[in-house]
This record gives structure tokens, sequence and C-alpha cells, in this order.
């Protein structure tokens, strides 16, 4: 081998998407914030619409008319996920890469989603939702290439709010982040519900 | 998701026409790049590049592909493929005048740990090194071949460190020794922790990404990567060699020969992670639930290192303060076969330094100062005091010429000489021991020993209770100690932390004993 075969590329994975067509009885279909059927429901998309997805994860079970499955869609021009129930992409695996592909990306706490947490690649920035009167705070907790973390952002507003803050992270580098509910107001934050954690990127 | 009925959609679309049906499935992502089987991948490069276990005509090379390190399956938001990792060495930073490179692969078996052993490398050379994959090169690591056999040297610059708890602190000590720019570096142990912190928030400065004690093999790969997502703890792999031994933290809390030991199954799964993330020979890949970690590594006519193990193979802890039980002359640190290996090496003498890098306390702290109450450590050697006589008595009768013991798992600074009877305070010294603080882990809560301490152990020089590493210049006529220190491990900015030598010790090659500077 020559040094040149060490040549750095300018290489990124290619953000080109699977495509999808959604597959109802009829009905419109459900575009949650997270990939859980108790997340908010932030539209809906016709049946027989096209759709192209970005990345895939596993979230809460669907009993959709092409199946059952834990596998759901992430649909960046409809600003969340489907079920892949209900989605017909020509095959039952994946088809597209696990979510965290520099496109953005969201979790629910676990249980029944008392808070959500959006990442947005274009940015970099963290939206903090509560959905839950439950006196406990949303929070996202992140970490950083730099070896930094965790760094909250807190939403103690209330049932129905969302807190926006940006992480800093730069162009390019991955932000691990996890959605929690916790009693914030403890010195130390013992923190409930985490979700399981997912890295991705800044654009 | 496909038809109703995947089966029949399966079978049917390979079984009629399947080239159509495969084709029009591919999703266009895992087509556009000409490596074609595994998948695209951001920047696997997070974890930086390692190097260790340096010999004449060679020198481990390590990284390992991560794209998204702190992923909580452990296998660093790698796709489920092997891939090729290209490595190369080069007399330049600049990889201008390259000597030698190679292609290996790496999986999921291996959490993508890169593992390379270059062979045929000239004696007491740097060399540069780099690794690519997948379309991304890795930072440039700087390392090193040992002089050879029997060479002579000059001078070894190397720096021991050991016990970095990722929440106590930033990893200031590491930034200095890169800044050292030593020929090597030891690791005493406690690289990683097996749980959380136990201090008050105050004193932690961050946080686990997967903060349940390392129970699986996942866990213990995603603790490991977070810790080498540390840019100075990169900075110093990046630096030289590293000789690293684990201590029990690798595994978990005093893992072996105590109440509560380690299960078979959780130590296989801490091994296999040590040995993914530590640039260290393949003869140490675990089988199972064990290691071989202990090994000799020789720097010219000038310094050998016996690196040891004294978790593995030792005799269950005595119960605290039992003279009986640590007196036991059955009763071993380091196993019979491991004792055996280093008594045998103690009938040559290749260097004029000898330095057991171990983990435990070797010499005899006891509280009291009398023989009949035994008001010492029962983890230490003090707990195998009958052990460290057999060890201590070996060299003695080999006159062996300067051996120097190596130390960590404390989390204090301490020097001390030592003796083959402690209680006879003018007993003949008989070698010296370095003991490093931690790096980040933390001893708060213990106090500097007192005068009555330190006149019921007279051969200890010196205690430090803060954080940093050691500094060790060897050369043939004596070996000097820097007992460096760092003024907080708290503080994150570097322009707000001081760093400095606190103690320094000479021991003249020929005489034995520890001589302030």
């Amino acid at each position: 081998m020559t040094a040149s075969a060490l040549l750095v590329l300018d290489v990124v994975p290619a953000a080109a998407a699977a495509t999808g067509t959604v597959q109802t009885a009829g009905d419109p279909l459900n575009v949650r914030r997270a990939p859980s059927t108790t997340s908010t429901a932030v539209r809906t998309v016709a049946n027989g619409a096209s759709v192209s997805i970005d990345c895939q994860t596993i979230g809460t079970s669907v009993a959709g008319p092409l199946g059952t499955t834990t596998l759901w869609d992430y649909v960046p021009a409809l600003g969340g996920y489907i079920s892949d129930g209900y989605v017909q992409t020509g095959s039952d695996e994946r088809i597209a890469p696990d979510c965290g592909v520099g496109s953005g990306s969201a979790e629910c706490s676990t249980g029944a989603c008392a808070a959500e947490g959006v990442f947005k690649s274009a940015g970099g920035s963290v939206t903090v939702y509560d959905n839950a009167g439950d006196g406990k705070s949303a929070g996202v907790a992140y970490w950083l290439k730099s070896g930094v973390g965790p760094i909250w952002v807190w939403n103690s507003k209330g049932t129905g709010t969302n807190v926006v803050a940006n992480t800093g992270a730069p162009k390019g580098t991955w932000v691990f982040y996890k959605v929690c509910v916790s009693d914030r107001g403890a010195t130390v934050p013992t923190l409930d519900n985490c979700s399981g954690g997912l890295t991705d990127y800044v654009a | 998701m496909g038809q109703v009925n995947r089966r029949a959609v399966l079978l049917g679309g390979v079984a009629a026409g399947g080239a159509v049906a495969l084709s029009s499935a591919l999703p266009s992502w895992a087509s556009t790049k000409t490596f074609l089987a595994a998948p695209a991948i951001r920047d696997p490069f997070q974890l930086g590049v390692a190097s260790g276990d340096p010999l004449p005509d060679s020198v481990v090379l390590w990284t390992r592909l991560a794209p998204a390190p702190l992923n909580n399956d452990g296998f660093g938001g790698m796709p489920d493929a092997s891939y090729t990792v290209d490595w190369e060495m080069a007399d330049d930073e600049t990889f201008g005048s390259v000597v030698q490179s190679g292609t290996t692969t790496t999986n999921r078996a291996l959490g993508y740990s890169v593992h390379v052993e270059p062979k045929g490398l000239e004696p007491a050379r740097v060399y540069f090194y780099r690794f690519k994959t997948s379309g991304y090169i890795s930072p440039v690591g700087r390392t090193r071949t040992t002089p050879a056999l029997g060479a002579a040297v000059n001078q070894l610059k190397y720096a021991m460190a050991s016990c970095q708890h990722w929440e106590e602190g930033w990893y200031h000590a590491h930034r200095a020794i890169a800044a050292d720019n030593p020929d090597l570096v030891l690791f005493l142990g406690d690289y990683m922790y097996e749980k959380p912190s136990g201090q008050a928030a105050e004193f932690k400065v961050r946080g686990l990404a997967a903060s349940a004690d390392t129970t699986t093999l996942a866990l213990y790969r995603t603790r490991h990567a977070q810790h080498k997502t540390d840019v100075d703890l990169q900075a110093a792999h990046a630096v030289a060699p590293w000789a690293v031994v684990f201590d029990d933290h690798e595994v978990m809390n005093n893992w072996n020969s105590t109440t509560s030991p380690a299960s078979a199954a959780r130590k296989g799964y801490a091994f296999q992670a040590f040995y993914e993330n530590t640039p260290i020979r393949s003869t140490a890949k675990p089988s199972g639930s064990s290691i071989n970690i202990y090994r000799q590594l020789n720097w010219g006519n000038l310094a050998r290192f016996h690196l040891m193990d004294t978790r593995q193979y030792r005799s269950a802890q005595a119960t605290d303060k039992d003279c009986a039980g640590y007196r036991n002359t059955s009763r071993t640190l380091t196993g019979t076969a491991q004792e055996q290996w280093l008594l045998k090496a103690f009938d040559t003498k290749p260097a004029t330094w000898d330095f057991l890098g171990q983990q435990v306390f070797f010499a005899q702290r006891d509280t009291d100062g009398k023989s009949a109450t035994c008001d010492s450590s029962n983890d230490s050697w003090d707990g195998y005091s009958a052990s460290r006589d057999r060890i201590t008595k070996g060299w003695v009768d080999r006159n062996i010429p300067n051996p120097i013991v190596l130390t960590g798992d404390v989390h204090r600074h301490w020097a001390a000489d030592l003796r083959q009877n402690y209680y006879d305070h003018s007993a003949p010294i008989v070698g010296s021991e370095l003991v490093t603080t931690s790096v980040t882990s933390s001893s708060n809560g213990s106090t500097p020993p007192s005068a009555t301490w330190y006149a019921n152990n007279p051969h200890v020089k010196y205690c430090q209770g803060m954080r940093g590493y050691v500094r060790v210049t060897t050369t043939p006529a004596q070996m000097r100690a820097d007992f460096v220190t760092v003024s907080s491990v708290w503080e994150r900015d570097p322009a707000k932390v001081t760093i400095k030598t606190d103690r320094s010790y000479v021991v003249q090659a020929g005489r034995r004993g520890l001589q302030q500077v």
C-alpha cells in the first residue's frame, strides 16, 4: 500500500431514503412524534400516500393491516414516526438503517410517554415536551463527543408545553440523548423512566 | 412491511424472479458505496487510537470502530457486518515514508475492536500509525519499539497511572502525561468502574450514559467506550505505547476470592471487554472466565518490567486483622504459577532496574506497628504476607540489583522502602515502592497519616491525597520518581488547574532506599 491509499474521503452515509406507501383501511394514519402509540399525534397522513423513510427503530407493538410489528418508520417530511404495520415497503425486514442517521429523531420516556424529546439535526437542537400532569419535570439528558455529559434540558412548565435548547454540538458530531422524567427540585435528580438512549448527528 | 403473509411473499419472491424482487427491495443507501458488503457508516474513529506492549520488533496497534460510542447495545452504532480496516505505520507524522501496512477485519464478535501486531520493526524506533475504513481515516498515533535485548540505553521516561472513575473528575493527569512525551505509559488498574460513583453531587463532574452496574457484555463495552471518548485520555494513548494491567473494578469491586465473587459469566464479559478495549497482545485474549495478562517487558539493558495480576489467582481474603490468616504460608496473592514465573525471571539480570508493575500496596502498613495485631489491610500484600515474603526473598536471594515495586489501587501517592521484616526498623532496606495516586477516583474522607503512624511505619516516606500520576525517569545511574499532583479534577478549565511535581525521590543504582530530592 502507498501512502496515498489512505487519503481521506469526504464520505457521509447517503441520506437517500427508502420509500414506502401508507396502507390503511381507508382512514388517515396518525404520525407520532416518537415511536410509541402513546406519543403525541402530530398530524395524519392519507391512505395511499408515498413516504420517504430515513430510518427505522423499535417502538411499541402495533397490529396494522400489513401485520403486527414493533418496527416504526421515521419520515422527516411528516415530522415523526409511523408504524411499519401500515407501510407497504415490499419487505418485512429492515429497509432503512437504525434511527440516528443525521436527519433528526425522537424518543419517549418509558411507560406512557410522559416526556418526549426531539432531536433536530439541523442546528443540533433538543425539544422537550411534557405530556403528563404528574408533578414531575420532563428532561432530556445528552452527552457529547468531547466526553461531557449529561447536560440537561428541562421542561418544568407543565403539561402540554415544550422547551427548546441548542446542544452547541459542532456540525457532523454526535449527540447521545435520553428522555426522562424527574423530580428536578431534588439536589440530585433521581431519573425515572429514561429512554434507552439514541445517538444522532448534527447536520 | 411486506404483504400480510411474509413467508409466502419472501419464498415466492425468491422462487419467481427473485433478482427483480430483491433489487427493488434494496434501499438506495445500501448500494451507493463501493464497499458493498458493509453498510455505510459515520466516522467510526470516535474512540481514538492506541498502541501497547512494545517489543524490539513489534508493537500492538489498536482502535475500535464506534460511530455512536454510547449506544447501549455495546456495538457503538456499527451495523451487523464485517468491516475491513486498513492500517499503516510510517517514520513520519505525515506518512510520507510508510514502512509497513496491511488490512484486517473486525466484526460484532470483537465488539468492532481492531488489534494489529506488526512484525519486523526496527528496535528503539519511533513510528506513527493510523487506520482507515469505509472512507474514514483515524487520528494519528505515535508509538515506539523497545531497544533490543541487552542494548545500551541512556534513559527511559515513563508515566504510571491508575484509578480513573469517569464521574469523579476530569482527566487532567492524562493531558499532562501526553505533554510529558513519555516513552511508555503504565496503567496499573481500575481503568473503568463497574458501578456509578457513590460520591456527593459536588464531587461528580459527569455521568455514565449507561449507569447500571456492568453485568452484561454490552454494558462493559459501553462503559469502556465512554471512557475512550475523553479527549485527554485519547491524547495520552496516542502519545506513546501503554502497558495495561487490570485491578478489581474492571470486573467488579474485589471480584475474586472474597465473600461475594463475580460469577464466571461476568468475569468472561469483563475480560472480553478489557481485551477489546486495551492495546494488549492476542496472547491475552480471554478464554471464558480466565485471561492471562501477567507478562514481562524489557527496555534494553536499562529496565525490565514484570507486569503482574494480583487479582485472578489469589487465595481467599483472610478475615480482617486475622494474623494467622494473613501469615498462612499456604496462601498466595499471585498464584503458584505466577510466583514461579516471577522467581524464575529473577534468575536472570538483563537490566539495571527491575520494576514490578502490580496493583495493591506491597509495603507493610500496620497502624499500631505491633506484630500481634495485624492492624492492616486484608486486601493488600499485608493480608498475604507469606506470599510477599517469598517474592521479596526471591529477589534478595538472587541479588536482583535494583528492585522497585510499582502500585496503584489506593487513590493516594505513597513512597516507601521495602524490608523483609518491617517490624524491625533497622532491618536492611531491600527495595522501594512507588504508589501512584488516582487519575480521578476519590480519596474523600481519608486523612493523612499521623506522626505516630509514620513512627510505626518508618519505611513509609510520603503520602499525598491529591489526584495525579507518577513520572519516572530512569538512567543507568539512578531512578527518579516525580509525584505529580493536579490542583483540582472538578475544575474543567485547564487554565484554572495547576499541575506540578509535589515531591521527588531518587534511588541510586546499586544503593537501596529512597532519597528525597
